[in-house]
């Protein structure tokens, strides 16, 4: 059966932008209950979105 | 992943049955045998145990006896399947039991009717650890392992082979394709990012619905113009307080300085005073003077004309020897005529005098002898001449007091003159008709007046502080949350770059999948089938054949299960399953050469897709003596069924080919030729 790396694999064939690749790779990397829980995305949009001061 | 050991307990013909695939040299293996031997029943203990497929109790009866069926459900069934995963070992256990059997003879459903266990076993161990030791942990982790969805690809039937490609199933293998790609996984994170974002909208309005610090810096900018005013006023009446505090100061050292000072101040203001009343006094006698000296005039004239016609009228009663009181009378009317026209209004103290006169003529009306008339006349010339007398000497009197109270006002304006003379600093005092203690009273006052203006201005300016410490404060939670609006905005556009750059995400993984597919079968049909033909897979996954001109190929049977074949490789291929692959009846329900052409094309397979362990179920008229040399040629270990009837329906798995094949058929004639060729081969 495939593990995330083929999803990975995937996201790093396609043509989004590399940042929407990094935060996706790390997305699916984690589990569905874990990226549920509160905080969790907005970790992740906070480490691959640098806001401009 | 490969199957080392499968045993079954009490399904159907199966009563105790073991197969030991431990020391199998190859992953290929054939398990043959006629049909109603329990092949099929093997398959079903097996999807049973990897899938929980739906096993019927009557199926699990061993006997023949319609009316016993239920007896089935009452036995304890058991499956084991023992996996090698990786280097490590592991059995997954599953046992039910449908029925229990009352002692009236009536069938109970046991409950629960199926429990599920799972060891690991490490290597080297017989016993093996148990690492799911709750039902639900064992099922979950076989599903997960087992996704009931790709049974079809683990488990072939060949007679169903040819309706693989139905819709059904191709709505399967779609689900197979999503779940493999993980793109079920994909989506849910997706969904769940989506609703990351519908939240941070939901953040965004409220936050940027609150006021703005340009709004809060208007706010400030105004109050600190009031203020800056009000302080500015401040500051002028602040001044002006010190000014004349100053001035205060002066005012009370001034006063306070010595007594001279004070006295001569004293005096000084005395001194205007007491000129003030006598020039006021001066001025009353003035007036009164000269009200005297009209006075005395008056009384002087009527003296003077009754005097005159006094000495007329006896002069006229001497040459007359009479004196009538009618003559009196005119005279007397005569001289009140001229009184009143040189005095006019303004005689004073003459009335007495006309009012005497008015008597003295009412007297004359009645009074006849000349005796009484003189003495009338003389009595009035007397009163006139006493009053006349007595106004001269008021008047001479009011002149001294006048001329005493004048010399009076002079001495006063001098001695001021003199004051001013030897204290000039006394001048401005005067001349402002101020005093110093009035100015300072002044001064005081104004400091008062000023002060309590100071004082509400303070009040004010206090206030306007305040209301701009907050309108501060407002402005700095305004920025703050403008700084935070401005990252939930950065967050929301970069979250909605990842949605929408990711949507057609899974599709192009499915398109990525469909292509590989069609790039496999294209390719195996080259070389196994040949001819001009090209595979398309649609993108709802049914499979057609094209020549090159575009039209559709009309394919035999055996090509169709080849394609099946191929498709179902792919999709193992393509979602890189290493489950072990189990083949119930591989060419079908295909005859003669298709035949052939199939179990050739699954041989070819077999060799190019060498990974996985092949399991191959096959009765005697398709495990022909070619395919099994086939098979045998490629490594393949081969089994068999025995069965029995008595005393009951049994079925056990023996290595090697059943010897009872060669008694019929193609397998008799087969035995006849290797019997003949042996003993050419002898001779």
């Amino acid at each position: 059966m495939s593990e995330s790396r083929d999803l990975i694999e995937a996201i790093n064939k396609s043509d989004m932008d590399e940042d929407v690749k990094a935060f996706l790779k790390d997305a699916v990397t984690e589990s569905i209950r874990s990226l549920s829980q509160k905080g969790s995305i907005a970790e992740l949009v906070a480490k691959h979105n640098e806001v401009e001061e | 992943m490969k199957i080392v050991e499968f045993q079954l307990e009490n399904i159907g013909v199966h009563k105790s049955q073991k197969l030991d695939l431990t020391k199998v040299p190859h992953d290929l293996v054939m398990i043959n045998g006629y049909n109603n031997y329990g092949k099929t029943t093997l398959l079903d203990g097996l999807r049973f145990c990897l899938f929980d497929q739906h096993i019927d109790p009557e199926f699990l009866s061993n006997s023949s006896e319609k009316s016993d069926l239920k007896a089935g459900g009452t036995l304890p069934m058991m499956v084991r399947v023992k996996l090698e995963l990786e280097d490590k070992s592991l059995a997954i256990v599953e046992r039910r039991q449908f029925y229990t059997k009352q002692d009236d003879g009536t069938f109970v459903p046991s409950s629960p009717d199926s429990v599920v266990s799972v060891n690991l076993i490490p290597p080297g161990s017989k016993s093996g650890d148990v690492e799911y030791k709750t039902d639900k942990d064992a099922e979950r982790w076989l599903a997960t392992q087992f996704p009931p969805k790709f049974m079809n690809f683990i488990l072939f039937n060949g007679e169903e082979m040819e309706k693989f490609l139905n819709p059904k199933l191709r709505k399967t293998v779609e689900e197979v394709v999503v779940q493999s790609a993980r793109l079920e996984h994909f989506n849910d994170v997706r969904n769940l990012i989506i609703g990351y974002r519908d939240d941070l909208q939901k953040q965004a309005k409220k936050v940027l619905g609150k006021g703005s610090s340009s709004d809060s810096q208007d706010d400030i900018q105004g109050l600190q113009s009031d203020l800056d005013e009000l302080e500015r006023l401040q500051r002028i009446d602040n001044e002006k307080l010190e000014e004349l505090e100053t001035k205060s100061d002066d005012l009370e050292r001034s006063l306070n300085s010595s007594e001279d000072g004070k006295k001569l101040v004293r005096d000084h203001s005395e001194l205007v005073e007491n000129i003030r009343l006598a020039r006021k006094r001066v001025q009353e006698l003035a007036a009164d003077l000269r009200e005297q000296t009209w006075v005395a005039g008056v009384n002087s004239f009527f003296e003077l004309r009754l005097t005159e016609s006094l000495n007329k009228q006896v002069g006229n009663a001497k040459d007359n020897g009479m004196y009538p009181a009618r003559f009196a009378k005119e005279a007397l009317e005569s001289i009140i005529r001229d009184g009143q026209c040189i005095c006019g209004k303004h005689v004073h103290g003459d009335k007495d005098a006309i009012g005497h006169l008015q008597d003295q003529i009412s007297l004359h009306d009645k009074a006849g002898p000349i005796g009484q008339g003189l003495q009338a006349v003389e009595a009035s010339l007397l009163r006139v001449t006493g009053k006349a007398g007595e106004a001269r000497r008021t008047h001479r009197t009011m002149t001294v007091n006048l001329n005493r109270k004048s010399e009076e006002l002079d001495g006063l304006e001098n001695k001021l003159e003199i004051m001013l003379r030897e204290n000039p600093e006394l001048e401005g005092e005067a001349s402002s008709k101020a005093s110093p203690a009035e100015d300072f009273k002044l001064v005081r006052g104004e400091i008062q007046t000023l002060s309590s203006s100071v004082e509400v201005r303070k009040g004010e300016i206090e206030v306007l502080k305040q209301r701009l410490v907050d309108a501060r404060a407002a402005q700095s939670a305004a920025l703050e949350r403008e700084g935070t609006s401005k990252s939930l905005v950065s967050s929301l556009n970069f979250i909605d770059r990842v949605i929408e750059q990711s949507k057609d995400f899974s599709e192009l993984v499915l398109t990525g999948v469909r292509d590989e597919i069609t790039l496999y079968i294209n390719e195996k049909f080259s070389t196994t089938v040949g001819g001009n033909y090209k595979t398309i897979v649609n993108p709802d996954f049914s499979v057609v054949c094209l020549h090159d001109d575009g039209s559709v190929a009309r394919i035999s049977k055996g090509q169709e299960m080849l394609r099946a074949y191929f498709f179902a490789f792919a999709l193992r291929k393509v979602a890189g399953m290493e489950f072990p692959l189990i083949v119930d009846s591989p060419k079908g329900r295909l005859d003669g050469r298709n035949s052939m052409t199939v179990i050739d094309s699954i041989a070819e397979l077999i060799r190019s897709e060498s990974e996985s362990q092949m399991v191959f179920f096959m009765i005697d008229d398709e495990c022909t003596p070619d395919v099994r040399s086939s098979f045998l040629e490629l490594g393949a270990t081969e089994y068999h069924l025995s069965f029995e009837e008595q005393p009951f329906r049994r079925s056990t798995i023996e290595v090697g080919m059943d010897p009872e094949w060669v008694r019929h058929g193609v397998w008799k004639m087969w035995a006849e030729n290797e019997a003949l060729k042996a003993q050419v081969g002898n001779a």
